[in-house]
């Protein structure tokens, strides 16, 4: 197989196909801390693009309760089981070093879904990545029993059985494809029929060309290509890409890139998204004043979802503050601790910056901070559980689109404005 | 007997030649091969430290502590919620409480003048000219 470099992992690995790189990157990241789990996102991507007959399961964004939800049920503890099971006891980062921009979290010395496929011969050849078929049942249901804490402690248990006792904690994980840099659905296709576009990395499915065999399916690691049987293909997001090209004529009117439906109607503020640009040897060119690129590798606030998997994935998470270290070292790799520490009290341009989600529909190609007096100073708790005090600077941030055209000005203290009862209903 | 739901039930299994349980499926044994038999470890967590953290982005992103504490005891809230399950509502008030008073609550009001903007009465018509518009 060849090399390809992961900088996820620090260390160059094996892939089905040669390093290709898009121009730019669709990339986006979620701040976990405040999603409530209104599943606003699910339900605008359902409406757009999976209302037709056979896509009734299909949620190509979907909301989870971790750690018990998934979807499809256990996709992620499954997949770990069997990493785990090809490399035991050696799935494990060496992550002593400090990171370095090449290797941001450490190494990656475990095996990843291609490299854990060596001499894994199955009726229908070698295995390109090693996965599973989700079954029916698995599929049926987006978030089933899993946010209904009281109802299941009180509910679900036959009288007198009891779980082992331990304190209540979890968050929700909102996750879509993740246009990897390093796909395995690609890498799975027997027909070559999922490409990664040049122009800005998003992963299609050429619907010509499937047969539905669902390799695809089997070797995404985070089970985001779904087959349908109406058509007897297989189906994932697709980035909303005519958005990202300009030409929702609403929102774009002179053809400025915006985000995709998941994205602008994130009502918690947490999703931000845009695209990066990349070298030609797959590195994300250094751009600091872009807002993505700022928050992954400038400041590493923002972590890929388990990068040990190998595919590169482009979507990436603050992780939640209050989690259990080794939950979100699993999940989210090395980086988590460096990452928390970032996010838990943030110094005025980290703030600044946090202030973009969700506040405009165009994509944010460059971000400037204009500096404001100090309004507050207040207590936030870290992850130890220990305070800390955090000054307040009522800073502006401006964010650019892709034409450098100012779209958004927005201060640290928001102002709103409320209508006295009088007015309200009036036009 | 009357033919209830239940019953229906049985005729529609007696076509495929399999008498289906009458039992409710909740009141039914678990079966071996149970496909929500469940297998794992126990993550050790902190309820009091989750609910803090929580409040805290919350408020900041502009949430009133009457809000937050009307969502947690909204079922629609289930993290806040599963505190109040967890922990009691004497505990979670003050967690709630003290988290307003270190933070606050990310929220700068400006207040339209009433004085300065008065509606105009609307008139909503069929669109008609002539008047407005006649009965039937």
């Amino acid at each position: 197989m060849p090399t390809v470099y992961n900088w996820q992992l620090g260390r160059p690995m094996e892939f089905p196909y040669a390093e290709a790189h898009p121009r730019t990157q669709f990339a986006f990241v979620f701040n976990i801390n405040r999603c409530i789990a209104c599943q606003t996102c699910s339900m605008s991507c359902k409406s757009t693009w999976t209302f037709g007959r056979g896509q009734e399961h299909m949620w190509w964004n979907n909301v989870e309760t971790k750690p018990f939800g998934g979807y499809p049920r256990f996709w992620d503890v499954r997949l770990l089981g069997m990493l785990a099971q090809a490399n035991p006891g050696k799935q494990a980062w060496d992550a002593g070093k400090p990171g370095t921009h090449e290797a941001p979290y450490g190494r990656f010395d475990g095996k990843t879904i291609f490299e854990a496929t060596e001499g894994l011969v199955t009726p229908d050849g070698a295995k390109r990545a090693l996965g599973y078929l989700p079954t029916e049942d698995e599929w049926a249901a987006p978030n089933i029993f899993e946010d209904h804490a009281r109802w299941a402690l009180d509910q679900a248990l036959p009288a007198g059985a009891k779980l082992p006792e331990h304190k209540v904690w979890f968050f929700y994980l909102a996750r879509l494809c993740n246009h990897c840099t390093y796909p395995a659905c690609l890498a799975a296709c027997p027909r070559q029929a999922i490409y990664k576009r040049p122009e800005d990395g998003v992963v299609l499915i050429d619907q010509s060309r499937c047969n539905g065999y669902q390799k695809c399916v089997e070797a995404c690691p985070y089970k985001k290509s779904i087959y349908r049987s109406t058509t007897g293909t297989s189906e994932k997001c697709v980035a909303c890409y005519p958005r990202l090209e300009g030409k929702d004529p609403l929102i774009s009117p002179n053809g400025e890139p915006a985000e995709t439906r998941c994205m602008t109607s994130c009502v918690g503020k947490i999703r931000l998204q845009g695209l990066v640009s990349v070298d030609p040897d797959g590195k994300w060119a250094a751009d600091p004043t872009n807002p993505i690129y700022y928050l992954v590798r400038e400041r590493r606030v923002a972590l890929p979802i388990y990068p040990q998997f190998g595919t590169e994935p482009n979507g990436f998470y603050i992780p939640p503050r209050w989690v259990p270290r080794n939950y979100l070292e699993q999940m989210f790799g090395p980086g988590v601790g460096h990452a928390i520490e970032q996010y838990s009290c943030p110094d005025r341009e980290l703030l600044a910056v946090l202030q973009l989600f969700r506040t405009t529909q165009q994509i944010i190609f460059r971000f400037e901070i204009e500096k404001g007096p100090k309004v507050a100073e207040i207590e936030v708790t870290m992850p130890d559980g220990s305070s800390r005090a955090q000054q307040i600077f009522n800073d502006t941030v401006i964010g650019f689109n892709k034409f450098g055209k100012e779209v958004v000005r927005i201060t640290i203290e928001e102002p709103t404005f409320e209508r006295p009862a009088i007015h309200a209903n009036s036009i | 007997m009357p033919h209830d739901d239940l019953s229906h039930d049985h005729e529609q299994g007696r076509d495929h030649g399999v008498p289906p349980d009458p039992a409710h499926p909740s009141k039914r044994p678990v079966e071996p091969e149970h496909p929500m038999s469940l297998e794992g470890g126990v993550v050790f967590g902190d309820t009091g430290l989750m609910l803090r953290i929580l409040a805290e982005e919350l408020l900041m992103t502009g949430i009133t502590p009457q809000d937050l504490d009307r969502m947690s005891h909204d079922s629609n809230y289930q993290a806040l919620l599963a505190g109040r399950a967890a922990l009691g509502d004497a505990a979670v008030d003050e967690i709630l409480r003290a988290a307003a008073a270190r933070v606050g609550s990310h929220h700068h009001r400006t207040w339209e003048s009433s004085d300065e903007y008065r509606p105009a009465t609307l008139t909503v018509s069929a669109g008609r000219s002539g008047g407005p518009r006649q009965g039937n």
